[in-house]
């Protein structure tokens, strides 16, 4: 029997909406080929209404990947931008009938692909500032970063026992060991989430969880 | 079950013929082998489970009392590392490849926390030792040298026979986790200077749950699971004979023509995805790499997926990608073989026993055709999608 539910297999084996749009509005890449998933959106948006008109993706990725990207495409047009960027990776998730907990940073990747086009949109209408990046802006793009063997948030489980942002340097330090089964991979995701912030020079991660005796 | 089955290194189908010999020994001669003075039926076993003994042994040229069963490859690798370290009581140092089966690894790096150190010697492209950096790993206090015959993902054979000369020129024990080669690739413990090697049934067409560790007679272990006096006092439980019955006419039956059908089934599938789909890397070598594996990464796309679409299609492979492993993690066999990560997402194992056909192999080229193009349509790497 196969971990997934038959709308995963289904959008897996027909996805909706595969491509890329030649005149696209927004195009974002979220992931990397070396992390093993890797998404691609392209938006069409309607510059009056706000909706979003079209929207396309490629995926390098798994069944999981395949298939949240599907559905939240299917999801998502013919809805304004407002309400795209609500859309969470739970109810990603939830409207294909769940995922397993090892694959529910695939629903995180989806949305944030989804997240990162519409902030290009807006950018680029004018409608965002540059923000910098503070504590509580850190909190927040960490909020998706997933524990994979529980399938929940490390914020919310409260893995991170310190954090700082000092001169464009990011310290966190988590409540897991460095042996922690995925420690390689919930490090390769923080890095993903803020390396790329326009006032951030380096980000470290440490494990600092003490081993159970 | 799958239509086609390609997936012989993780497992294998029980010949029926096997079955067929270990069939008397679950139903009607079901005595115990252990007694020396038993009733009949128990001296019968033991008749029974000595030649059982005797036939693995001279598959691999020892003797019958250097061969101790157990129950399986995983359980012979931990006995020869965990039971060999014991028995010296001292502080110790091992060598091993980066590339060896989690059975030897993770066996290796719980010894740690009894004090035993190792080093992991790497391997080059093709996945073979490094030898330079293994000569230059020994140390006075090395014990043992651990070289797995067969990689469980590639293919590759290692040089055994000049490991084992540089271990006995310095008097350093030697193990060989011979799961994946046993039966297929023909090594003989004598000339291979082996100490200790480790042996499963299931992966020759012989029942799961049965296995056997070769110690050369003057090669001291601790027991690592206490209990009765069974196996040379190494192996306590009440012996397994229908499995080593089995074991014993599983090797029996792999010969030279299976090893000529498998290798030939393997360069088929290689050469008709390398004529028929582009952009594809062999991890390994096809004319130096065991009969029965071979691994190939489909640039621009990604494993799992492949298998699901194979899987769809009745056809059972395996992949390296991280996105099948349990911790999210590429196969650490491509990676220490100098795969990018996304090489390693993207590979696939296939495997092959004697019960495949031609054409299964052509029925999986043409699935491999389709998924493989449908998947780079999806892909945002593939460069040409006309291609």
């Amino acid at each position: 029997m196969l971990p997934y539910s038959k709308k995963v297999i289904e959008h897996f084996k027909h996805p909706r909406n595969v491509g890329e749009i030649k005149d696209a509005d927004a195009v974002a890449m979220e992931g990397s080929p070396a992390c093993g998933d890797m998404l691609k959106i392209s938006l069409k948006v309607n510059e009056k209404t706000h909706v979003i008109t079209d929207i396309k993706f490629e995926s390098f990725g798994c069944a999981s990947n395949i298939a949240t990207a599907s559905i939240l495409t299917e999801i998502v047009k013919g809805r304004t931008i407002e309400e795209a960027e609500k859309i969470s990776w739970k109810q990603a998730a939830e409207e294909l009938g769940g995922l397993p907990p090892v694959k529910m940073h695939c629903a995180v990747l989806a949305v944030d692909a989804l997240r990162s086009a519409i902030e290009q949109w807006k950018e680029k209408h004018g409608l965002v500032d540059k923000k910098p990046t503070t504590p509580d802006v850190l909190l927040r793009k960490l909020r998706n970063v997933l524990n994979p063997l529980t399938g929940a948030s490390i914020v919310r489980m409260q893995l991170l026992v310190n954090f700082d942002v000092a001169d464009g340097v990011i310290t966190i330090d988590l409540d897991l060991t460095p042996d922690h089964k995925f420690a390689a991979h919930i490090s390769g995701e923080i890095h993903e989430k803020l390396d790329h912030l326009w006032d951030v020079k380096e980000v470290r991660v440490n494990f600092v969880g003490e081993p159970e005796s | 079950m799958n239509e086609i089955y390609l997936d012989n290194a993780t497992t294998t189908q029980l010949d029926p013929w096997v079955l067929e010999e270990m069939k008397p020994f679950l139903l009607q001669e079901y005595a115990a082998p252990s007694g020396h003075f038993g009733y009949q039926a128990s001296l019968d076993a033991k008749e029974k489970l000595e030649q059982a003994r005797a036939t693995i042994a001279r598959s691999i040229n020892a003797e019958p009392e250097e061969i101790i069963f157990t129950s399986g490859g995983t359980e012979a690798n931990n006995l020869a590392l965990l039971g060999l370290a014991r028995a010296l009581k001292k502080p110790a140092h091992l060598v091993t490849t980066a590339i060896e089966h989690e059975s030897v690894l993770n066996t290796l790096k719980a010894l740690k926390k009894e004090g035993v150190e190792f080093t992991l010697v790497g391997v080059d492209q093709n996945g073979l030792i490094k030898l330079d950096e293994f000569k230059a790993a020994l140390r006075p206090e090395t014990i043992l040298c651990s070289v797995q015959l067969v990689n469980q993902e590639v293919g590759t054979i290692q040089p055994l026979k000049k490991i084992g000369k540089l271990c006995a020129e310095r008097g350093i024990g030697f193990h060989t986790d011979a799961v994946n080669g046993w039966g297929r690739v023909g090594f003989d413990v004598k000339k291979t200077n082996l100490s200790l090697a480790a042996l499963t049934a299931h992966k020759i067409h012989g029942p799961k749950g049965i296995g056997a560790l070769y110690k050369r007679k003057d090669v001291k272990l601790s027991p690592i699971m206490y209990g009765g006096y069974n196996e040379f006092e190494l192996r306590p439980g009440t012996e397994n004979l229908p499995g080593a019955v089995g074991m014993a006419r599983a090797v029996e039956m792999m010969k030279p023509e299976h090893i000529e059908h498998i290798d030939k089934l393997k360069r088929m599938l290689w050469w008709g995805i390398k004529k028929d789909i582009p952009w594809v890397h062999l991890n390994g070598s096809i004319d130096r790499g065991a009969p029965h594996i071979i691994n190939v990464t489909f640039d621009y796309i990604e494993g799992e997926s492949i298998l699901l679409h194979l899987d769809m299609q009745g056809i059972a492979a395996a992949t390296g990608s991280a996105c099948f492993s349990k911790a999210l993690e590429a196969s650490y066999v491509l990676l220490a073989m100098g795969r990018p990560h996304e090489q390693a997402h993207g590979s696939m194992r296939f495997s092959f026993s004697r019960f495949n056909t031609e054409e299964e192999i052509k029925r999986t080229l043409d699935a491999l055709k389709g998924i493989v193009a449908d998947l780079r349509k999806l892909s945002p790497l593939t460069p040409d999608k006309e291609a």
